[in-house]
């Protein structure tokens, strides 16, 4: 359910990115908020250097997100491993280098 | 040096050989060294880490020790990664195969043997895999000398 944030202006701030978002669909270009925070993993007990980058974006934009979705951040081309829709005008898309 | 310290830097050794030059399926040695816990980098991977986790005595009237040896391998190999941990796994049973009779000249009474393996995957920014593979290294030796 759409609440009455102004979700424009959360990409409209100055902190938004450009990013050419890739579904069945096709190509368009849209605004993502961009983070990728260090993640401390844990593979059989031995502590992994990782991160967890992920977009938010404005669900209007990336309805059709899946698996197969991919998200070009300058030159970089990631792909879309988990979409997280909030249900209050924004998705969260998870992504990896793989 | 202990026994326990030359057989682990043996088999470090030998898990250095194994390279796609010398016919194995996968370069893990190429990183392959003594127990750590450094956390790991995936720009060091693929990466193999020996651990001797445990020793245990047959009773207390022998003279026959049996150390459990861990080795620890990770690859990230972005679709491929799963084949490559398997590949991982195999070329350490294949090492010890191939280099069975240098451990037995050099180590008097010993006995090696498979005792499980495991996987384990992780996917975030990249693909990473992880293998445990556990090997018993069975040896005899004067009571109470490691």
């Amino acid at each position: 359910m759409e609440n009455n944030f102004p979700i424009d202006a959360f990409f409209g701030a100055g902190f938004e990115r450009s990013a050419e978002y890739t579904s069945a669909a096709g190509t368009k270009s849209i605004k993502v908020l961009f983070d990728e925070k260090f993640s401390a993993a844990k593979l059989l007990g031995n502590e992994l250097e990782a991160t967890n980058p992920i977009v938010t974006c404005r669900t209007v934009d990336v309805l059709d997100a899946d698996h197969s979705s991919k998200v070009t951040l300058k030159d970089t081309e990631y792909s879309v491993i988990e979409v997280m829709h909030q249900g209050d005008g924004f998705t969260y898309l998870k992504l990896s280098h793989d | 040096m202990i026994k326990r310290s030359e057989f682990i830097s043996d088999f470090i050794l030998k898990l250095q050989t194994v390279t796609k030059a010398n016919g194995y399926l996968t370069d893990l040695g190429t990183n392959a060294h003594d127990w750590t816990e450094k956390p790991l980098s995936k720009k060091e991977f693929p990466e193999a880490i020996v651990k001797d986790i445990q020793n245990s005595f047959s009773d207390g009237r022998t003279h026959v020790q049996t150390m459990t040896i861990e080795i620890v391998l990770f690859t990230a190999n972005s679709d491929q990664t799963i084949h490559e941990v398997r590949k991982m796994i195999a070329d350490v049973y294949m090492m010890i195969l191939n280099e069975k009779n240098f451990f037995y000249n050099k180590y008097s009474g010993i006995y090696i043997t498979p005792v499980s393996d495991e996987i384990e995957m992780f996917h975030e920014d990249k693909i990473v895999g992880a293998a445990s593979v556990k090997i018993a290294i069975t040896l005899e030796d004067n009571k109470w000398q490691l």
